[in-house]
């Protein structure tokens, strides 16, 4: 560690940036640029005020204001720049701007500020942005199927994007089991991608012009002046399909309480009730009338709610205009898909992105909600969290959260509390105090794509515990030697799920079945009723957050 | 060897620094002074009066030595530990700290994070950077400058050209334009 240096050796390097592509931008920092190139005042006046303003703080070593700075969110270090010449410099140094934009990029290290000049103007052109990089999956409304987008961040680009995580089983293959010939288990072998081909989000650090848009509203936007509410990302590739984001307000916890209902669809709020969030948002665009009301839009970057948002997608079709219906009360032409309920639209399942005139839709809004990586994150003692993927026979595959809730006791387990045998080896015991740390608790697989039965959001299966009296037996028989088995419980549903704004009847239950434990990256799932077994995976999100 | 033998410290960075009896247990805090010591024979230690050489006040000093020899009893770390100074983590300060801090003026405050970071006392120094981020944090442009008492010594067009640069992260109402 070094001493100290003399007072006025702060003279940090500060990022000036000749090439800057925001005009705007390169505008006001010529008139900074003296501060950069030249700290000492130019004229007597200057000089003299400069004696009286000497600031202490300013007078630390630099290395000692850097590292101040460093616990500083971004809005901190704009304040601080603005006080005073020697702060500007301090507080704009590349390297803490950087560091912002990579706490926002999981799985890559930041390295090019491209398009940008600077770092700090990279972070600037997507706030308030960044944390859809950060919190990486995003599971969609849409219909009973749902759909689950991995977002993430491309350097070369400059550019955060979303993309719909897919997957296919490339085995169809069907096995009976020898020992339970009743009872036919389905190959599993799924490849996991993402559909890269068409981006559901796209945001540059300049974004495209909107031809809806008002032309000097759009004016002010570029110039980075006003939080934009909505982004135009563009049209799709060939369909002529529009497709804006939107940030989105979260409910209040009133209006959460009063929009809410018991039964599925719960009132359109999202994620939907299983899934563990902060805050809730007005989800939209499936019954009608579903409008979006002011207070469900973010109107200024300090009500931006930065676990959801919404992908707004028309089509630029006038046929199929007309109608009066203004979902976001903008001026482009709107019109919704009509006459639609849940239940005729998870007819038509499109493939991503591929929205067809076939469906009546002519417009539509998708919310998007996230969940805490904390929550899919494997730990030692909850070995199964995560994002897996399933076989769900003609439905095709699904992905899955598996959830194993912390355990009002965790603290107070003890693996050591376990007594010995008396003839137990320490292989033996060693073993079994593993067990009893890993097998414990609840496992609940909870669906954030379904299907028409089970819709996103319904719980696919429970394990009430992993351990005790959920134990059923160590599997013997092939091809689960030495498989853990526990009781579970598949959650089955006829066409349609319930609908309880019909007045439907519940259709679903809860059926007696068996987990497999397979490892920590598989499982399968006997569903006894059914006299089938089907496969899981754990899909690595992570892998999929570096573009190529 | 008695852990609450004294050592002698002075700091030479200006002539007739003050000469401080410290317990050698609370010294030890400090990395560098540990450092020192495997330099000397147990016998000389009564004697010597160790040098450093930090720019800050004698006062300042006094404030260090204060918070090593309330803390002297406090596990150190290895000398090999380099720590995680890059780790951006927030620290709770116990009351007897905040106590400590509450008391000293910024000038103060500054000096012990010179003192400590030339002394490698990293508690002390740790929680002295949380003091002056607590100041700074979540205030405005304005706050900012009347807690650190700094005047502006921008230009009107410097001013200007910032308020431009930083207007995206204020929600139009909020736009700093103190032309102090």
């Amino acid at each position: 560690m070094t001493g100290t240096t003399p007072a006025n050796g702060n003279g940090l390097p500060v990022p000036t940036s000749p090439g800057s592509v925001d005009e705007d931008v390169t505008h006001a920092r010529h008139a900074l640029s003296d501060l950069t190139l030249n700290s000492s005042p130019r004229n007597e006046k200057g000089k003299e005020k400069a004696k009286t303003t000497a600031c202490r703080l300013v007078a630390l070593p630099a290395e000692l204001i850097a590292i101040i700075l460093e616990y500083l969110v971004p809005l901190d270090l704009n304040h601080v720049a603005a006080t005073c010449r020697a702060l500007y410099r301090h507080a704009t140094v590349d390297r803490l701007w950087q560091a912002h934009v990579q706490d926002n990029v999981p799985g890559q290290l930041v390295t090019s500020s491209h398009p940008c000049a600077t770092f700090r103007d990279l972070y600037r052109a997507h706030d308030p942005r960044w944390f859809l990089p950060k919190y990486k999956i995003w599971f969609a409304d849409e219909g009973f199927a749902g759909q689950l987008v991995v977002t993430r961040y491309s350097q070369q680009q400059g550019c955060i994007k979303g993309h719909v995580l897919v997957a296919y089983n490339t085995d169809h293959s069907l096995h009976v089991w020898e020992d339970h010939s009743q009872t036919i288990i389905a190959a599993f072998s799924p490849v996991v991608s993402l559909h890269v081909e068409i981006p559901a989000i796209q945001l540059s650090a300049h974004p495209n012009q909107d031809p809806y848009e008002d032309q000097a509203q759009s004016q002010q936007s570029r110039e980075g002046r006003n939080f934009q509410p909505e982004i135009y990302m563009g049209v799709n590739t060939g369909g002529g399909l529009h497709r804006s984001f939107i940030h989105a307000r979260h409910l209040s916890p009133e209006d959460a309480s009063t929009r809410y209902r018991p039964h599925f669809p719960y009132g359109q709020i999202w994620p939907p009730p299983l899934l563990p969030a902060p805050h809730r948002v007005q989800g939209a665009g499936l019954e009608r009338p579903m409008f979006l009301r002011p207070r469900d839009r973010a109107n200024s970057r300090g009500e931006v709610y930065q676990r959801a948002f919404r992908i707004h997608k028309w089509f630029d079709n006038p046929s199929t205009h007309g109608a009066d219906y203004n979902p976001l009360g903008s001026r482009r032409p709107a019109v919704y898909f009509t006459g639609n309920n849940m239940r005729e639209l998870t007819q038509y399942n499109p493939p991503p992105g591929v929205l067809t005139r076939r469906v009546n839709i002519a417009e539509a809004i998708s919310t998007y909600a996230t969940l805490d990586p904390e929550l899919y994150t494997p730990t030692p003692t909850k070995p199964f969290r995560g994002i897996w993927v399933g076989d769900y026979g003609p439905h095709g595959c699904e992905f899955i959260w598996i959830h194993q809730p912390d355990d009002d006791d965790d603290d107070m387990f003890d693996p050591e509390s376990i007594a010995r045998y008396a003839d137990e080896s320490d292989e033996a015991y060693a073993a079994r105090k593993h067990d009893a740390t890993i097998y414990r608790g609840r496992l609940e697989a909870i669906k954030l794509t379904g299907d028409s039965n089970v819709p996103r959001g319904e719980y696919s299966f429970i394990v009430d515990d992993l351990g005790g009296i959920g134990f059923l037996r160590v599997a013997h028989e092939p091809p689960f030697e030495g498989v853990r088995v526990v009781k579970s419980r598949g959650h089955l549903a006829s066409q349609g799920f319930t609908m309880a704004s019909d007045g439907g009847v519940r259709t679903d239950d809860y059926v007696p079945s068996q987990l497999f434990l397979i490892s920590p990256d598989r499982l399968a799932q006997n569903w006894i009723t059914m006299s089938r077994v089907t496969l899981f995976q754990r899909v690595d999100i992570d892998g999929l957050l570096v573009p190529e | 060897m008695a852990t609450n033998q004294s050592l002698k410290l002075q700091n030479t960075f200006r002539p007739n620094g003050r000469v401080f009896e410290v317990e050698r247990s609370a010294a030890e805090h400090s990395a560098v002074v540990r450092m020192l010591l495997e330099d000397f024979d147990e016998p000389d230690l009564l004697v010597t009066i160790i040098p450093i050489s930090i720019d800050t006040s004698d006062d300042t000093l006094a404030k260090v030595f204060e918070w090593a020899t309330h803390h002297k009893n406090m596990p150190k770390p290895a000398l090999d530990d380099d720590g995680d100074r890059d780790e951006v983590v927030t620290i709770q300060l116990a009351s007897w700290d905040d106590e400590f801090f509450s008391d000293i003026d910024s000038e103060t405050l500054y000096g012990i994070l010179i003192a400590t970071n030339y002394l490698d006392i990293k508690p002390l120094y740790d929680m002295a950077v949380q003091v002056v981020v607590n100041m700074v944090r979540g205030k405005s442009t304005k706050q900012i400058r009347e807690i650190l008492g700094i005047t502006s010594d921008f230009t009107a067009e410097e001013e200007a050209a910032i308020r431009k640069e930083t207007a995206w992260a204020y929600d139009g109402e909020e736009v700093p334009n103190e032309t102090s």
